[in-house]
């Protein structure tokens, strides 16, 4: 008698479609524009979602509900003064004081508490006005809930609606981005000064931020013609100047829409 | 065309440094301690960030950074405020987004208060700084498996609260969807 070694039986996994329950389990904690989209399983409840009313509203309300806790948390306010006092006492890197720690500590704190008594600032230097400033800013602006002063997808009616609005509306986009469908615009406003905010439709899930501003509003404007490139963040980031202006340009780190962007640049070496 | 390997200091420092506060705002509930925290994850930076060898990590390293020194501190502490523990009814109402939307944030945050400690820093980084499940399952150190469902039960929670309290001492035009 021989035996025979059962051998296990596999189950066969067979993917069930994704039906209205399923779809709500998936998408109960779905952030639109963050790496959810991403995700096979999302794309398919979306998808479903889009098909059907009722799990469509379900979601609408979803998403809302997350929005308005998202907005609460990003409005926590934050001490005024905070920054200055933090680049004022920690010491730069690679320049470690070892200051014995409760000393330091003591010192800091004393230091919040005199800023936050008297409002004295104690400055050596002003970053937030550089250019490193006006892109943290504006990316900032990027990553956070916005209202857009206008919803329109042609570039010519955004930027009919900063020339009415005073906001540059001059600038030159680079021919990768000027043919781009637009989402929207704003004016935003930067240490003073007036800054044209043109978001475009990437046609890739993802939008495009460009921020424009007057060169002459930058003690330190990124070069003339040739980017600069930065990830921000969440973003990458590429700076320019070119005649009277200084542009930023911020968008999801997604390789194939950089590399395009970068051999544009490259090709036309000037925007 | 050159690339920027990093962020020189003072563009980190604004980069993250509200994120930051508000964060540890969150979990200590106070302005001096949120500060202190803030600044000294800074100074670890200042000290070791050196040390990170993937610099589109800087974030989650100083979330992570942060985390660290809130629990050492409460460790330091006598005694922490114990937190009141909801077990939200899945049959409960949920509210309305009109009604987060007509509270204010010092609101909420005490509403967070009262749900599980557990529950809290999933939820804040979930909403504050769009942090991936990795992300938040990396600052928090806890398992990637559990990260949705602390969220997703943590905001049941957080609207029971709210809910509640809504019904108790109007927030605004109390409203709530089955």
């Amino acid at each position: 008698m021989s035996w025979r070694i059962a051998q296990p039986t596999r189950r066969l996994e067979i993917a069930k479609p994704v039906d209205s329950q399923r779809a709500k389990e998936i998408l109960e904690l779905y952030r639109p524009g963050s790496a959810d989209d991403a995700e096979p399983d999302v794309q398919e409840a979306l998808a479903l979602a889009r098909q059907d009313p009722e799990l469509g509203r379900w979601l609408g309300d979803q998403v809302a509900l997350h929005r308005a806790f998202q907005a609460k948390f990003r409005a926590i306010p934050v001490p005024p003064g905070l920054e200055q006092s933090i680049l004022s006492t920690v010491p730069r890197p690679g320049k470690v004081i070892r200051w014995r720690q409760p000393v330091y500590l003591a010192a800091a704190a004393a230091l919040v508490l005199l800023v936050g008594l008297t409002g004295l600032w104690v400055l050596s230097s002003r970053p937030e006005e550089r250019f490193a400033g006006f892109r943290a800013r504006m990316v900032r602006t990027a990553l956070r809930q916005y209202s857009m002063d206008i919803d329109a997808d042609s570039q010519d009616r955004i930027r009919q609606f900063l020339r009415e609005k005073g906001a540059h509306a001059d600038y030159e986009l680079p021919p990768l981005l000027a043919k781009l469908p637009g989402e929207g615009g704003g004016v935003l406003s930067w240490q003073g000064n007036k800054v044209s905010m043109v978001c475009l439709d990437s046609q890739k899930k993802a939008d495009l931020y460009v921020f424009v501003i007057a060169r002459s509003a930058l003690p330190d404007p990124p070069p003339p013609d040739r980017p600069n490139f930065a990830p921000v963040g969440r973003l990458k980031t590429a700076s320019w100047s070119h005649q009277d202006k200084s542009y930023l340009l911020a968008a999801p780190d997604k390789p194939e829409f950089w590399q395009e962007l970068e051999q544009a640049f490259s090709r036309s070496q000037a925007p | 065309m050159t690339v920027s390997s990093g962020l020189d200091f003072e563009t980190l420092v604004d980069l993250y440094y509200g994120p930051l506060y508000q964060f540890a705002f969150s979990l200590a509930r106070s302005e001096a301690d949120a500060c202190e925290l803030t600044q000294q994850t800074f100074y670890v930076w200042a000290t070791k960030g050196h040390q990170l060898r993937d610099p589109r990590k800087v974030k989650t390293w100083l979330f992570t950074t942060l985390h660290r020194e809130f629990l050492e501190k409460r460790r330091k502490q006598t005694r922490f405020p114990p937190t009141g523990l909801i077990e939200a009814s899945p049959e409960l109402p949920t509210i309305s987004p009109q009604v987060v939307n007509q509270a204010d944030s010092t609101t909420v945050l005490e509403c967070l208060a009262q749900i599980d400690e557990s529950f809290q820093g999933p939820l804040v980084l979930f909403y504050l700084e769009d942090h991936s499940y990795k992300e938040i399952a990396e600052i928090l150190g806890i398992p990637l498996g559990t990260v949705k469902s602390r969220i997703s039960r943590g905001i049941a929670q957080l609207q029971h609260v709210m809910a509640d309290r809504s019904a108790d001492s109007p927030i605004g035009d109390s409203q709530t969807r089955g």
